[in-house]
């Protein structure tokens, strides 16, 4: 018994035990190669620990976080603070730095990389972030969820589970989950094809609507809630898919018809914001102020009357989308008539997602060569423009990549975005932040952390759709299950 | 009667399994996926039975060597019958009686036929074993429990919460028999089976509201089972050797009473084999055009040409398009299509399956890979490794694809994750070789083939999971095809034109 003891304690002794830096090494000019990439990156105080793992061939490591005379010391390949140290050490190089040297051996050799820093913003991040797992594929789809995460900790849970409506034969896509000025409890999210509606979550309340009408396109798709009227507007509509038979995009997702209509949930009534010929219009945003609603709209006119899926399917290139505004007043409920933000096609491109700054001064984009489906184009990036001087948009040279950019919001201070990225492989997306500052200058962003830091490269899944959140969704994907297994509201459709 | 004879039929099982069907074992592993990372671990525990199907999936792997998959399956066997004998007290006389649900098992995983492409339970090639090997071993704890202080009945929901979570389904087919067990056997026998029953029915609801949220409400009974439906139709016959393995246990868990009665009845082992052997026989999945396609996939994928036509020789009757094809492409690839195509056996015989099969679902992915539509082959691997699961085969083809896309970052993701598997991390590192020099790849046997093929110019277009159709479609009516290309692409449609199959259904 003693002797189980003994050995006990001197198990729990080495655990204990202090790791020890390398004294005895040879300095290397270069920095480390590190997944994921954090060198020089600008964090928020508040961030989960940046765990990193050394891909430079080494047969042990030790990794020395520092800032401001207090340290956090891991051993490993896999460097992964504990998370109180972390937060300590956070604390500490608010507004400055925390200078993180890798250190590395082989055959019983230590070498030192040269070291970097972790910029530590003093500007705080939304705690939560919500996005749907999904894997990258085209046509077929199987498991979805959608999920929330917290940013401080690694503590990341479902709300919804498109399998708990899923049978053998009967397949459920969930999607397009968005939320009022990031609050979780106004929230909402569709469901196509099995139990397929809108689900609407407003201050505990939840409900399912159905918004399949004939005298619309289809249901409500692409939304954006009013920052404070109980309003959503939607894009609806007709997409199609072609598949490349060589070119590296693989798929174009075209819509062959679109218009925007508004969703009144008090009244459970649905009109018509933009309904014009030969435009396709998408994606709309409202302004914080609420007085003007953004959207993106290419012209597009067919050879024929009607539309015909072959003649876009053809000329997919010709899609080119600019951005729009309505004016919107809040008393009358009434719509202005469209104004020309920024004419991409003047520049031979397409801009899509249009999202503004909580303060209403940066308009932040996604751009490509064509159409509206960037995440599927790796040419795709983020561009800025200042509303407020009408100035020409920028790109985000700091946090665009050679490959895909394309989903982004704003946290609820304006002081981070986080933005959809496929650089790593060009296959799984994956979630990216940046600082902005009061100038519109971006930083390097940095990817989610990950406990474990291979995380991101074993997960067969994209991150679609990343939204800050101020708090939790409360609803457990058996409440959201039972929700939608009910007969969707159907709304009323009323002309303009 | 000797207790160790009923054994003795196993490695005859293995045998055959790995002499009959070593194809299909071989691609059976190649349709599963087992990674050495806790995030796959994690991945398989969000559903009930998850450690079930992470178990099976690593067990599929060793079928990479038929005779080692299918010997490690008879011992698995072999272990099982020696619990039933253990767990119901068995005589050496009743021994052979353990040979009927070993039969059940085996029929279970040599009746699937084309299921194998379209079942989406991880490990079903193991996981009845192993489910029924845990749910008679908890029945076997049970029975070895002391009737003091009520530690049985206490273990009834303990063992049913803990088999349901790890093994789904035979969690609550353990309880059953552990109720079955009480009945037959305790005083406490009313309690137990009563316990057993309502565990039966409270365990998946309490676990469905608290801790999973994969498994829809409908299901959370059966989870842990294959699921024989395509589209909106259910095939009841392939839960037949389920339900007799379910039945066959509890008849053996209840007729304890009765050893000794009807000793004559059941003595004779070979009294068994007659009803055993012929039920095997007729459930066993014999269609000739089904195993040569196999042989012909694995041929390929040794670029074994030869040996693909060979087999294509020797087809029996009317060959399936997907053999049609492959047999074909040999002939492209050897540059005898115009000498020898129509000397060898052709036709568009539909799969031997109760449902419709796609060529895309099937040969489909390594066909387009071949002929150079790698996009086409990348699409098709990301649609089935989502909705029927990811294999070996499509992370393979995915990475040969994004290789010959020149992305070598994305090829790169998927060998990383075929450097966690046991026996496909060689074939990884040793195609990694390709990212590091991509200049050799033309000296590939297979890649150096491909590349000729490839082509420059795009079109956006869809196949409508018609791979042949859409195939000459590309080569005759755009520019960039090869003159042998449309040499084969007209043959093809001369034959059919001659022979009016049709083409729009595989």
């Amino acid at each position: 018994m003693s002797r189980l003891a003994y050995l006990l304690f001197s198990l729990f002794l080495l655990s204990c035990r202090q790791v020890q830096v390398p004294a005895d090494y040879r300095q290397l000019s270069e920095e480390p190669k590190i997944y994921p990439d954090y060198i020089g990156v600008t964090v928020p105080i508040n961030i989960a620990p940046l765990n990193i793992e050394l891909l430079n061939a080494a047969n042990d490591a030790v990794t020395r976080f520092s800032a401001e005379g207090f340290e956090v010391v891991c051993e490993g390949l896999k460097a992964r603070p504990d998370m109180d140290d972390w937060h300590q050490l956070t604390e500490k190089a608010q507004g400055k730095s925390i200078s993180v040297e890798v250190f590395a051996e082989n055959d019983g050799k230590w070498v030192r990389f040269k070291p970097f820093d972790i910029f530590v913003s003093p500007d705080s991040i939304d705690p939560w972030l919500s996005y749907r797992l999904i894997s990258p594929s085209y046509v077929s789809y199987e498991e979805l969820t959608l999920n929330q995460r917290c940013l401080e900790s690694y503590d990341e849970k479902v709300f919804v589970d498109n399998m708990l409506c899923s049978t053998e034969s009967g397949g459920q896509c969930v999607n397009c989950h968005s939320f009022q000025q990031h609050n979780p409890g106004r929230m909402q999210f569709h469901a196509r094809q099995n139990n397929g509606g809108t689900v609407i979550v407003y201050d505990g309340k939840v409900e399912k609507i159905s918004m399949q009408n004939a005298n619309l396109l289809s249901a409500g798709v692409y939304p954006a809630w009013h920052p404070w009227l109980k309003l959503i507007a939607y894009s609806t509509n007709k997409t199609m898919q072609s598949f490349h038979t060589s070119d590296p995009n693989k798929i174009e997702v075209l819509d062959s018809e679109s218009d925007l209509i508004l969703y009144d949930i008090d009244h459970n009534e649905v009109t018509t914001i933009e309904q014009e010929p030969d435009e396709l219009e998408v994606f709309p945003f409202w302004a914080p102020d609420g007085k003007y609603l953004y959207f993106c709209s290419a012209h597009f006119k067919y050879k024929t009357d009607s539309v015909d899926l072959e003649d876009i399917t053809l000329r997919y290139k010709e899609v080119k989308y600019n951005i729009y505004r309505k004016s919107f007043d809040p008393q009358t409920m009434l719509f202005g008539k469209r104004e020309l933000v920024f004419a991409a096609d003047s520049l031979g491109m397409s801009a899509t997602l249009p999202r503004l700054s909580p303060d209403g001064r940066w308009l932040l984009f996604t751009m490509g060569e064509w159409g509206c489906f960037h995440i599927w184009h790796h040419d795709a990036d983020l561009w800025m423009m200042d509303i407020s001087k009408q100035l020409a948009p920028q790109a985000l040279d700091e946090c665009n990549s050679a490959d895909t950019e394309s989903y982004h919001s704003w946290s609820s201070n304006g002081r981070w975005i986080v933005f959809s990225s496929r650089r790593n492989d060009g296959v799984f997306t994956r979630p990216f932040f940046a600082h902005v500052n009061a100038n519109g200058k971006t930083t390097k962003p940095f990817e989610l952390p990950a406990a474990d830091p291979d995380y991101h490269r074993q997960l067969l899944k994209s991150y679609n759709v990343p939204e800050f959140m101020r708090s939790p969704i409360t609803q457990t994907p058996q409440q959201m299950a039972n929700e939608l297994k009910k007969e969707g509201k159907r709304v009323q459709v009323k002309s303009k | 009667m000797r207790r160790w004879l009923p054994y003795a039929y196993l490695p005859v099982v293995a045998v055959l399994l790995a002499v009959l069907e070593g194809d299909v074992l071989f691609r059976i592993q190649e349709q599963n996926l087992f990674l050495h990372t806790p995030l796959f671990f994690r991945q398989c525990m969000v559903t009930a039975g998850g450690l079930l199907m992470w178990m099976g999936a690593y067990l599929t792997q060793f079928l990479y060597y038929p005779m080692l998959g299918a010997g490690l399956l008879c011992l698995l066997w072999a272990f099982f019958m020696w619990m039933l004998g253990r767990t119901f007290h068995l005589p050496d006389q009743w021994m052979p009686i353990t040979l009927v649900p070993v039969a059940c098992l085996l029929i279970a995983n040599v009746d699937l036929g084309y299921w194998i492409y379209y079942l989406k339970l991880r490990g079903y090639f193991f996981d009845a074993t192993l489910g029924a090997t845990v749910a008679v071993g908890l029945t076997w704890i049970y029975r070895c429990l002391p009737r003091k202080a009520y530690l049985r009945t206490i273990f009834v929901p303990i063992a049913t919460t803990i088999g349901y979570v790890f093994f789904g389904f035979y969690g609550l087919w353990a309880a059953i028999l552990m109720g079955i067990t009480a009945w037959r056997t305790d005083s406490r026998r009313m309690m137990d089976g009563l316990l057993a029953v309502a565990s039966v029915i409270i365990v998946p609801l309490v676990c469905y509201y608290v801790l999973f949220h994969e498994t829809n409400l409908v299901n959370i009974y059966w989870v842990g089972l294959p699921v024989f439906a395509f589209r909106q139709e259910s095939f009841f016959a392939y839960n037949l050797p389920y339900i007799g393995l379910v039945v066959s246990i509890m008849l053996i868990g209840y007729s304890e009473k009765l050893i000794g009665y009807s000793k004559k009845l059941i003595v004779n082992p070979i009294s068994y084999l007659l009803l055993i052997i012929p039920c095997v026989a007729v459930c066993w999945y014999k269609d000739d055009n089904f195993h040569r396609e196999q042989s012909m996939y694995r041929s390929i994928e040794q670029s074994d040409w030869e040996q693909v036509l060979k087999t294509a020789k020797g087809a029996k009757g009317e060959p399936t398009r997907a053999m049609c094809m492959m047999q074909n492409l040999a002939l492209f690839r050897l540059g005898r299509q115009g000498d020898e195509m129509f000397n060898y056996p052709n036709g568009a015989k539909r799969p031997n399956a109760p449902f419709p099969i796609r060529i895309v679902h099937t040969q489909g992915k390594m066909l387009y890979l071949q002929y150079g539509v790698v996009n086409y082959c990348y699409r098709w691997c990301m649609e089935d490794g989502v909705e029927h699961g990811w294999t070996v085969a499509g992370l393979k083809m995915m990475a040969k694809c994004s290789l010959l896309n020149r992305e070598p970052q994305a090829a790169q993701r998927f060998l990383n994750l075929l450097k966690k598997t046991d026996f496909n991390k060689d074939w990884a590192i040793q195609f990694q070789t390709h990212l590091q020099t991509p200049w050799q790849i033309t000296k590939d046997k297979e890649l150096g083939a491909i590349i000729p093929l490839l082509r420059k110019d795009n079109f956006l277009t869809a196949d409508q999971s018609q791979i042949e159709m859409f195939l000459i479609e590309q080569i005759l009516s755009t520019p960039g095809s090869t003159r042998e290309q449309q040499e084969l692409a007209r043959l093809t449609i001369y034959y059919y034109q001659n022979n009016s199959f049709n083409l729009v259904e595989q």
